[in-house]
């Protein structure tokens, strides 16, 4: 889990508690119940995003708690996918620069600002982008993508998660999934001839299955990560 | 670079929105093989096209996919190991798709497309399993109403106790009778073996394992003469019944009269076939009725 955390499936008042506790460092202070609301009140650092500047950048992006959270998982979606794809090794956390900074700037800008507002951020990333290439690189770790060991907790997930995908649905990703590469495309396409359906609408589909799972499977493991 | 414009952002966006990527620019830019300005226009259709940005979230599984089950091509794996699994949730999409793979890797093509296969063997079986029943149920069927069918496929063997059923007299006359026995050990039974000729030669004693038999193939006449020894021979009229061993009677003889230590039957060959018979004597004085077996063939 990133500094900013996911937001998916969690209660909007919920996730801006768990934001509070992020921006300060409060490590060394006994949390207990209701401690979300005393973070939420108290005076944070200076160089920290304030809970002002972040509940009035939730407010600037939408109204609508639920809708805002969406707009900023979209928005940091984007950013991480593009500062990955330009090949820095910390995306999440140019990411979250960038969202607090834009968080910072909120109040000079909500007045005035037209336009699509998610364009801001990217404007913003650029430079926080700039700011990290000027920085002398150290050597990062990235987690190695060959790991053979799939945490059991993954595949206990993904039997809850295809547990609950109707009956069509996991015939899909079942097959989907099933051949080895060889049989693969011809296997894809006799599947799809089957289904009535094109090629490409039948990966389309089985992908729209996957995120499913993936959504599914991440909000499991994050459930069985909590105490 | 400089801090965005207020309103820059919108009006660049507005020249790339229409902007169409196709799914190979999609999956470079995930690669990080995009370049230039092909990249910043893409970028900036990211932020604005909410379509852009849904097939490059597919885009995005399918890449982890295909890495996870070992689909991407060289110079595609270099890129994704230093572009893709930069963030936390790519590194938990690459652990799915390797889970997935692994999880539905023994369906194979066993199950979907060869389910057709595999429906045609299942309705092949059905069709066989039908028809075993259809012939069982046949089977019984033919048994009940055509047992002659039945007895020529399996001929029947008459128990033990049938063979050595007393005549009349022995079974229902007292010990303490009266009547005379003259004949009772003067009167040895001819050989109750295969009778080759027209006429064969019964005995009430005749155990099962030597069951007189006939042969219908060596019958000259219309009739079979057929003589049932008798223990005793008291001068009144007897009625002789030919069953078959389901018990139907195929032909009877009335008011036969006994001569000596026996009774002579002529039964038309008509009414014999293969299988074991039963010659049943009444006694029409008093009902009394002695058993006789016969087995033809």
């Amino acid at each position: 889990m990133t500094k900013r955390g996911r937001w998916q499936g969690q209660l909007f008042p919920v996730a801006l508690a768990i934001k509070a506790r992020d921006f300060v460092d409060y490590s060394s202070m006994p949390l207990g119940a209701g401690d979300a609301l005393k973070l939420m009140s108290s005076a944070p650092k200076l160089k920290d995003l304030q809970q002002t500047d972040f509940d009035r950048l939730l407010l600037w992006l939408d109204p609508n708690p639920e809708r805002a959270g969406e707009r900023y998982e979209k928005v940091r979606w984007r950013l991480i996918a593009i500062l990955a794809a330009r090949g820095c090794r910390i995306p999440e956390e140019l990411a979250d620069e960038t969202i607090d900074r834009v968080a910072r700037r909120v109040h000079d800008i909500e007045a005035t600002y037209v336009g699509d507002k998610s364009i801001y951020f990217l404007g913003v990333m650029n430079n926080v982008h700039h700011e990290y290439l000027k920085r002398p690189q150290l050597p990062q770790l990235v987690q190695p993508p060959d790991d053979p060991a799939v945490p059991e907790e993954t595949y206990v997930c993904l039997d809850r998660c295809v547990a609950k995908l109707t009956p069509h649905a996991r015939e899909i990703i079942e097959q989907y999934y099933a051949a080895d590469k060889r049989a693969k495309i011809n296997l894809r396409k006799r599947i799809a001839a089957m289904l009535g359906i094109s090629n490409s609408n039948l990966r389309l589909r089985a992908l729209r299955i996957r995120a499913k799972l993936q959504t599914c499977i991440e909000q499991c493991l994050n459930g069985a990560a909590r105490p | 670079m400089g801090q965005p414009d207020r309103k820059g952002g919108h009006r660049a966006i507005m020249s790339t929105t229409d902007h169409q990527f196709s799914d190979a620019a999609i999956r470079q830019f995930l690669l990080g093989q995009l370049r230039g300005s092909r990249r910043e226009a893409f970028e900036r259709a990211l932020f604005s096209n909410s379509s852009l940005e849904q097939r490059t979230r597919l885009a995005e599984i399918a890449v982890a996919d295909d890495y996870a089950l070992g689909q991407l091509r060289a110079n595609e794996r270099k890129s994704f190991v230093d572009n893709f699994p930069l963030s936390a949730a790519r590194r938990e999409q690459i652990q799915v798709s390797r889970a997935l793979g692994e999880w539905f890797a023994p369906a194979s093509e066993s199950s979907f497309v060869e389910k057709s296969k595999v429906f045609r063997h299942v309705a092949w079986k059905w069709a066989f399993a039908t028809m075993i029943l259809i012939m069982l149920f046949a089977t019984i069927w033919v048994a009940t109403k055509e047992p002659r069918i039945v007895r020529f496929v399996m001929p029947h063997r008459r128990p033990h106790a049938a063979a050595t059923m007393p005549t009349p007299e022995v079974s229902h006359h007292a010990e303490s009778s009266t009547e005379p026995r003259a004949h009772q050990d003067e009167s040895p039974a001819p050989p109750s073996h295969e009778a080759g000729s027209d006429a064969i030669v019964l005995n009430a004693a005749t155990s099962a394992d030597n069951v007189p038999v006939l042969t219908l193939a060596k019958l000259h006449d219309q009739h079979v003469r057929v003589r049932c020894m008798l223990d005793e021979t008291p001068q009144v009229a007897y009625r002789a019944e030919l069953l078959k061993s389901s018990g139907e009677v195929v032909y009877t003889q009335e008011e036969l009269t006994p001569g000596a230590d026996r009774i002579d039957l002529n039964i038309p060959t008509e009414r014999l076939a293969a299988g074991d018979f039963q010659i049943r004597l009444t006694r029409m004085s008093d009902g009394k009725q002695a058993s006789y077996y016969l087995r033809v063939k």
